[in-house]
């Protein structure tokens, strides 16, 4: 063998492997020929100038709800939403509704006709300046950490006469509001002040009650890094629930301090999270003393290896020195689940929660279909067991089997 | 005698064959260095187009009406070796998810874990996300579309063994085919099991990416066009990505583009999720500077 050929072996034999593991790699298949342009059904990418319509949704929605004994959802809405950048460091944001209640709605029953209402969700503008930002106008303000526990999220009333579908911001009422935000790297500052606390919507016709309420002011001071997040909040605030109480006019509406703290802990696929509140001076139910109040939640939301969303929570509060013979409420614990499937066009999840005293438990199956850019269909399907005489949105059945169904274009 | 040739043989061959894993390597470190750059002080507007596929006269195209996503985004490389990231992706469309706004940290440190926050307009604030690359975890989707997290990452160089397969002519380009082979911590976090990459010769960009499942089957192919030269650097402003497995296909088509751009401290970090006043002053500035 020429000695020139053993130097040679090694590349050639490199090569032969290289070859071998190579096969036909430099040759094109048909999955290498995309049609001039392989999406020639999608409307064509136009070079895009920024016009103030931009920001314009208009939006009209049906919703169908039924249980066992009647129908107790039957509305439609129209919903316009505006928002834009204006000018240099101007931002507004419009988000009005109008809604036919028809006659077999449960709000239109309890009014005796149907009947129409329109509002004003959101109407704001804000304006930002170095570090800070400042929003005024009718606005939603929302703290703490651990979904579907109300123990520092109490700022922005709720709206019981809405179905809970998949959008929490459905059941949020705005309030009119001036907010300062400001930031410095992993710092944030907030301030709020509102001249008058509204409370939560039971019915469009109120609670039939003279319940005054004035301002409501606090600050919240939060700072991340790469662990997780903490909250330190205080505020003066009006308890957005009326309490019953045993003398004239039934209900009360506490006035109070509150101070909380909220946490977010994060581990690879798992997170924990509380939200802490001290809330001096609320009214006992059924009683005529008030006494001061611990809320606690605790929750932890895992994401499984194939991206499952799960959830876990408990909330509960202690009262201090409660009046003899009171009972003792007991936790709130929730459970829920969350995916997407069909390439993020459906949307699934389920909600369930469950209390001793009193004695309730609830199961919400919630599905959102994105039919395509336009058309939408959410679903929801919900199964309820209340002790007799806890009085709940729908009704007051002790059992109900529940359907909800909203299309929206 | 022949045991003697056949020791020089195989002491020769492990350099030879030590050579070509390395040049794939530093082939493969350019490559990535460039995307880096690219990604480095940029803000793109892109619009994200999904439908399912079919042949037809021979060709790729859409056999349904494709869902179609608008969306800015703008990152910055970080670290000493500019390995670690940080990112900012806004929709703009459709107007059912407008605003839906995803802040990501990445670490090139494999101890560290991505942080993640989203800005939801139904729960009205940021929620923390867990990092979506925590050991066995699936990737994500992007977007609902066939890109996935994983597809979009660079700086993974030291994950991967890299050898040269062949080199020659693809398409009237002269390329490297390069197989990446994860190792054993990005296999545990991978749907994929070995990757593939057409490198053109001359401007070190992808052609052509092939990624293969647990299987050994193919799983992925993305095709790079319409590759052009900005400041200096090679990048692919189309980038059409096939899953053959489901038979649907997903098309980032780069709209406009700005690099090397000077982006405020401030605007990678929460703020730009709740402060949309100052998110909007800051990009009409950035969008000043569109190539």
């Amino acid at each position: 063998m020429p000695r020139r050929g053993l130097w040679l072996w090694p590349l050639g034999a490199c090569c032969l492997v290289t070859q071998v593991l190579a096969e036909d790699l430099l040759g094109a298949d048909s999955l290498d020929l995309l049609a001039e342009e392989p999406l020639t059904l999608a409307a064509p990418a136009e070079a895009h100038e920024a016009h103030w319509s931009d920001g314009l949704k208009l939006t009209f929605e049906q919703s169908q709800g039924q249980n066992q004994d009647a129908t107790y959802l039957k509305r439609s809405r129209l919903r316009l939403e505006y928002e834009q950048g204006w000018g240099d460091g101007w931002f507004v944001r419009l988000d009005g509704r109008y809604t036919h209640y028809w006659a077999d709605d449960l709000q239109a029953t309890l009014r005796g006709e149907a009947y129409d209402h329109s509002e004003v969700q959101e109407l704001w503008a804000q304006y930002s300046a170095g570090a800070c930002a400042y929003k005024v106008g009718k606005q939603r303000l929302v703290w703490g950490v651990v979904d579907g526990t109300f123990v520092v999220d109490v700022i922005t009333p709720l709206d019981y006469t809405e179905p809970l579908l998949t959008d929490y911001a459905n059941l949020r009422l705005g309030q009119e509001m001036l907010l300062a935000d400001c930031f410095a790297g992993a710092w944030q500052g907030q301030l709020f002040y509102l001249p008058e606390a509204r409370l939560d919507r039971v019915s469009h016709s109120g609670y039939g009650l003279p319940l005054d309420t004035g301002a409501e002011y606090g600050a919240r001071l939060k700072v991340s890094d790469s662990l997780g997040e903490l909250s330190l909040y205080a505020a003066h605030l009006y308890a957005n629930t009326p309490t019953p109480v045993t003398t004239a006019p039934g209900l009360a509406v506490a006035e109070y301090d509150l101070l909380g703290l909220s946490t977010t802990l994060v581990h690879e696929s798992l997170i924990g999270q509380i939200d802490l509140a001290l809330k001096p001076d609320q009214w006992y139910p059924l009683s005529n003393q008030r006494r001061d109040r611990l809320d606690v939640a605790i929750g932890l939301e895992y994401v499984t290896a194939s991206n499952h969303n799960l959830n876990a929570g408990v909330m509960w509060n202690q009262w201090d020195n409660p009046p003899p013979s009171s009972d003792d409420s007991s936790p709130l614990y929730t459970l829920g689940w969350r995916q997407s499937y069909l390439h993020d066009t459906l949307a699934m999840s389920l909600l369930a929660y469950r209390a001793d005293q009193p004695r309730f438990w609830a199961v919400n199956l919630l599905a959102d279909y994105q039919w395509d850019d336009h058309w939408s269909v959410a679903g929801a399907l919900g199964v309820a067991d209340f002790a007799t005489g806890v009085t709940t949105p729908f009704g007051t059945n002790e059992r109900s089997v529940s359907v909800t169904v909203t299309a929206t274009y | 005698m022949m045991k003697a040739h056949t020791l020089w043989s195989l002491l020769l061959l492990i350099p030879a064959l030590a050579c070509a894993s390395e040049d794939a390597r530093t082939i493969m470190e350019k490559v990535d260095a460039q995307q880096r750059a690219v990604a480095d002080g940029t803000l793109t507007r892109s619009q994200l187009s999904s439908c399912k596929f079919g042949l037809k006269d021979k060709a790729v195209a859409c056999v349904e009406e494709p869902r179609v996503k608008r969306m800015e985004s703008t990152s910055r490389q970080l670290g000493a070796d500019k390995k670690d990231s940080q990112s900012i992706a806004i929709l703009l469309e459709p107007a059912s998810e407008r605003g839906i706004g995803m802040l990501t940290y990445t670490y090139a440190d494999e101890s560290k874990e991505t942080e993640s926050w989203l800005y939801l307009s139904a729960l009205g604030r940021v929620k923390r996300m867990v990092s979506g690359a925590a050991e066995d975890q699936e990737p994500v989707s992007l977007f609902g579309s066939e890109f996935s997290t994983e597809d979009m990452e660079n700086g993974k160089t030291d994950e991967y063994r890299y050898q040269i397969l062949q080199e020659g002519d693809y398409d009237g380009t002269q390329v490297w085919v390069i197989e990446g082979l994860p190792n054993e911590a990005r296999l545990r976090k991978s749907r994929y099991s070995k990757i593939y990459f057409w490198i053109d010769k001359a401007r070190y960009v992808p052609l052509k990416v092939q990624a293969y499942d647990k299987r050994g089957q193919l799983f992925k192919r993305i095709l790079f066009r319409d590759i052009q030269q900005l400041d200096g650097l090679w990048l692919a402003r189309d980038l059409t990505l096939l899953n053959v497995q489901t038979s649907r296909l997903s098309t980032m088509r780069t709209e406009a583009i700005a690099l090397h751009v000077t982006l405020d401290d401030d605007f990678l970090t929460q703020r730009t999720l709740t402060d949309f006043a100052y998110r909007e002053r800051e990009l009409e500035r950035l969008r000043a500077q569109f190539q």
